[in-house]
């Protein structure tokens, strides 16, 4: 009985993972810092992915294709610094830089 | 929060439907009422405990494997894009390129599984490393031997994740020359101009090969931690 119960849950699951497609489409975001320390209490936000970029100064993130966004989070408050497209199987690199006391990025596809 | 699959678009309505089925199907058979039912399961191995340190050491095994695969690839790659003739053709090798890449650097991403089972593993062995400096319950010459073996696995594993930071930059520099040239082939087609075209992309086995070299250092230089 109990081996039949664990068969039909094998081909259940069988078919069922043939329905699905487990792999979605991906890109790549290159994320380089070229200045040398963050503020207190700031860090840069990918889509919904923080950045460690306080040991490193870049850093490479997957990331679904589609429309990807840069924040710098400050305490509680959030600032879009830059909006790009991920494409498939393609690298976007993201430079965030200082100027004039505020970050700012540049980016190159 | 991004979706651990989705299902194909072009059977979205029953491929989904099945898929939902399925998962709810994989949700009960690993139900624990219902795993008691069938008695008490034998552990995957019980010699090895589960640690992120074991689960890192395991994962760096396999990623290496995969690695020795995709420089099989990347080689195979260089040969026949060197034979190319046709811009259709050069089109679909730079694309397949971009796909074995990507995939391999999927793996060593930073924000991939084994990057975070490192940095895991990482701040367990330093947690280790703490709790032998401040150990009273082994006599002197035990705790030291502790501290040492600990003090050697932080050091590995430091490099280990290194590694990893260093052969995501190299992939990311791999798929950029890629995708660079296979921009500059289409750029180079659309203002008709196919031999010079397929010429572009055939340069790229030069890149590929040099690629491959240094791969093959880095695979030899990729060792996981010791126990």
């Amino acid at each position: 009985m109990r081996l039949r119960f664990a068969r039909a849950i094998l081909l259940a699951a069988g078919v069922g993972l043939a329905g699905c497609d487990w792999h979605e489409e991906t890109g790549f975001v290159e994320v380089k810092k070229s200045f040398p320390v963050f503020a207190t209490g700031d860090s840069l936000i990918l889509n919904s992915t923080t950045l460690d970029l306080a040991a490193r100064s870049s850093l490479v993130v997957q990331q679904p294709t589609g429309t990807a966004v840069i924040q710098l989070k400050h305490g509680e408050t959030n600032r879009k610094l830059c909006e790009f497209a991920v494409r498939k199987n393609r690298v976007v690199t993201v430079t965030v830089m200082a100027t004039n006391g505020s970050l700012r990025c540049s980016v190159q596809s | 929060m991004t979706a651990l699959f989705t299902p194909r678009p072009r059977s979205s309505s029953l491929g989904g439907a099945i898929c939902a089925a399925a998962i709810c199907t994989a949700l009960i058979a690993i139900n624990p009422a219902i795993a008691a039912e069938n008695g008490p399961s034998t552990p995957a191995s019980a010699t090895t405990p589960s640690t992120p340190l074991n689960d890192f050491r395991s994962q760096l095994g396999d990623v290496r494997k995969s690695l020795e695969g995709v420089n099989a690839r990347i080689e195979e790659k260089a040969k026949t894009i060197e034979t190319l003739s046709k811009p259709e053709a050069a089109k679909q090798q730079v694309e397949e390129l971009q796909a074995l890449i990507s995939q391999t650097l999927g793996l060593v991403a930073d924000n991939g599984e084994i990057a975070k089972l490192g940095a895991s593993a990482l701040g367990y062995a330093r947690s280790k490393q703490e709790q032998m400096r401040s150990d009273t319950k082994f006599t002197p010459s035990e705790r030291q031997a502790l501290q040492k073996r600990w003090d050697q696995n932080v050091a590995e594993m430091v490099k280990a994740t290194d590694e990893l930071a260093k052969a995501s930059n190299e992939f990311t520099q791999l798929l950029k020359t890629v995708q660079t040239r296979g921009d500059y082939a289409a750029e180079v087609l659309e203002v008709e101009n196919a031999d010079e075209m397929v010429t572009v992309v055939r340069n790229l086995a030069g890149d590929l090969r040099g690629a491959s070299e240094g791969l093959k250092l880095f695979i030899r230089s990729l060792t996981p931690p010791e126990s």
